[in-house]
């Protein structure tokens, strides 16, 4: 992305600052300080803005830089889709008497700007607001704000100040580009609880009561409330399995449950076995894992011989593990859809699944129609927007092309005369599957044509054939629609070889065609499959 | 970080100019007085040290520079 970095006054440009900005992005440029409000209106030159903003730079300033006119120029930028990351910070008066009854005049209308921004970001899901305050605030007010490079430079902030900045921004464009981690695999002994099970048995474990006791429970109802915004647990501890289990079922200071957990290997194998297999079996990368674990060694050797999964540094003060977990930036999202608070029942009946599927004398055809699977297929709306999005950004293996799609950019699809977006759920005797499905298709209406743009599906669902009945279906609406032709086009990547044995059996010569640099074309008379026979 | 480093990223310099030592602002049309006011706030970052209202503008040759700087670590 070409960025354009605007504030509100003077900050250094040169290449040894803002180097985690620099990484997030292919151009950044700079413009004249103390002009947001052209910046924002130039925004078409660029992919993106960076705005920085010192309120005392706008406060109470009748030119170009007062608050209300860059208010009306971001309202009028946002209307071009882009992401406007947004900084925002205030040098207050740190006068403890004369706010001691009123709020001062500035703090007020510092406030009022910030709610009006916040106000905006729900109408506009490209503006991400960036708080400096509570970061200044963490790093003390006294080593960031700096008059000497004020009254030297018009630059308001110090070195370490600028390398605030660059963190907290680049953090969220990442977010904004990429989804957070999926699962946290937990050691159990003095990571669940203080001590050790196998030794110290049920009475002599810390957990709940007081002091580290206290520390262990918090640090538990910590893990509970990301697992109830769709951070999947699993367990992977050095252990008698019996032992654990004693602990989750009979003390009753424990607020994980078992229910909680979906999936879990205690024994005595190397932890990065089973750290493999649970990724094979949720069908989730192990770029999505995130590990913790109170033992140094074990968390060695975990980074040494799986480098995708992030390994926590958990320090050795326990005390400090409850909120470093709730602030983790690998858990953080801006927003926790309804999808993602279902996702444990999701998985759990996925591992159901595979486990049925296993079983001897399996004859898939049947099977699926013993459980009553129910798919079905939608126009997106504003109600799935959001959810469509995330599919498009977090599926990696059904993924027809891989293109990654922000909700503002579907939403202009879905504007447009010549697209036509659907999303697919399915229901089944394994539990409600939610949105899980997703095809992007443009019409040619005058050569009577359409363009497969994105065809993917959850992998948690595989297995089932529901893409050949949303392959199938979305035939049946285009020849419904007059066209005559769907074009294939298959990009692959690292992940997506799922998508290959698919495409043979939609077209038997698909690796030839592939082979030679050629489209599958599909006649929207075919018959894949009979979707009313199949489930 | 060295100051030889710092110099160079900040002047976006490939390689460190000769006679390094003796160089003084306005020498390379990179080393203006912005780019010594980026350079003096890069280093304090960078090496931990703070310098003063009046050394922000006094400072304006490597020797004075590197002078200064260990004066400050002593």
């Amino acid at each position: 992305m070409n960025f354009l970095f605007s504030s509100s006054s003077f900050l250094p440009v040169s290449n040894i600052y803002w180097k985690k900005i620099r990484n997030e992005s292919t151009s950044l440029d700079f413009s004249e300080y103390g002009n947001i409000v052209h910046s924002l209106l130039s925004l078409e030159n660029f992919d993106s803005l960076i705005a920085t903003v010192f309120f005392e730079d706008i406060y109470n300033s009748k030119n170009q830089n007062g608050t209300e006119l860059i208010l009306k120029a971001l309202k009028q930028a946002l209307v071009l889709g882009k992401p406007i990351y947004f900084s925002i910070g205030h040098n207050f008066s740190k006068n403890h008497i004369t706010s001691a009854r009123y709020q001062d005049n500035e703090n007020q209308q510092y406030n009022f700007f910030k709610e009006n921004l916040y106000q905006l970001s729900l109408n506009n899901n490209n503006l991400f607001i960036i708080d400096l305050d509570k970061a200044f605030a963490l790093h003390g007010h006294k080593n960031i704000y700096d008059m000497r490079n004020w009254y030297f430079s018009h630059m308001r902030i110090s070195h370490e100040g600028i390398n605030i900045i660059d963190n907290l921004v680049s953090d969220v464009i990442k977010r904004s580009i990429s989804a957070c981690k999926k699962v946290l695999i937990l050691d159990c002994d003095n990571t669940l609880w203080g001590g050790v099970i196998g030794e110290d048995e049920l009475g002599g474990i810390a957990i709940g009561g007081d002091g580290l006791g206290h520390v262990f429970k918090d640090f538990q109802l910590i893990i509970k409330t990301l697992k109830a915004t769709g951070i999947l647990l699993a367990l992977a501890s050095k252990n008698e399995e019996k032992d654990v289990w004693n602990v989750f079922d009979n003390h009753n200071e424990m607020i994980l449950k078992k229910e909680d957990i979906v999936i879990s290997k205690i024994n005595w194998l190397e932890k990065s076995e089973n750290i493999k297999q649970i990724s094979d079996e949720l069908g989730l990368g192990l770029d999505s894992f995130v590990f913790w674990d109170d033992n140094p060694i074990e968390r060695e050797k975990v980074k040494n011989s799986l480098p995708d999964v992030t390994v926590i540094e958990a320090p050795k003060e326990v005390f400090e593990w409850p909120e470093i977990l709730s602030n983790l930036n690998e858990f953080s999202r801006f927003q926790i859809t309804t999808e993602d608070t279902q996702k444990l029942e999701q998985y759990k009946s996925r591992a159901k699944f595979n486990k049925t599927k296993s079983d001897v004398n399996f004859d898939q055809k049947e099977f699926l129609k013993q459980i009553n699977l129910k798919p079905f297929m939608l126009s997106i709306d504003n109600s799935s927007l959001s959810r469509s999005a995330q599919l498009t950004q977090k599926t990696n293996q059904f993924n027809l092309r891989t293109q990654r799609y922000t909700e503002t950019e579907l939403q202009e699809m879905l504007n447009s005369n010549d697209h036509q977006c659907f999303i697919f759920s399915a229901v089944d005797d394994f539990g409600d599957h939610g949105q899980i499905g997703l095809s992007l298709i443009k019409y040619d209406y005058d050569n009577k044509s359409a363009f497969l743009d994105t065809f993917l599906l959850s992998c948690r669902i595989l297995g089932r054939d529901i893409e050949l009945w949303m392959m199938q279906s979305i035939l049946n609406k285009l020849n419904k629609d007059g066209i005559t032709i769907l074009e294939i086009e298959y990009l692959e990547t690292e992940r997506n070889g799922l998508v290959r044995r698919f495409l043979s059996e939609c077209d038997s010569n698909f690796e030839k065609l592939y082979n030679s640099g050629k489209k599958i074309r599909l006649s929207t008379c075919d018959t894949i499959i009979d979707v009313h026979k199949m489930y | 970080m060295k100051i030889e480093k710092i110099f160079c990223e900040v002047m976006e310099l490939d390689t460190l100019p000769e006679s390094f030592d003796s160089l003084k602002i306005g020498d390379i049309k990179e080393w203006d007085s912005m780019a010594n006011m980026n350079f003096l706030i890069a280093i304090e970052g960078n090496l931990n040290i703070r310098f003063s209202f009046e050394e922000m503008s006094e400072l304006t040759s490597i020797s004075l520079i590197k002078l200064r700087i260990a004066e400050l670590q002593q």
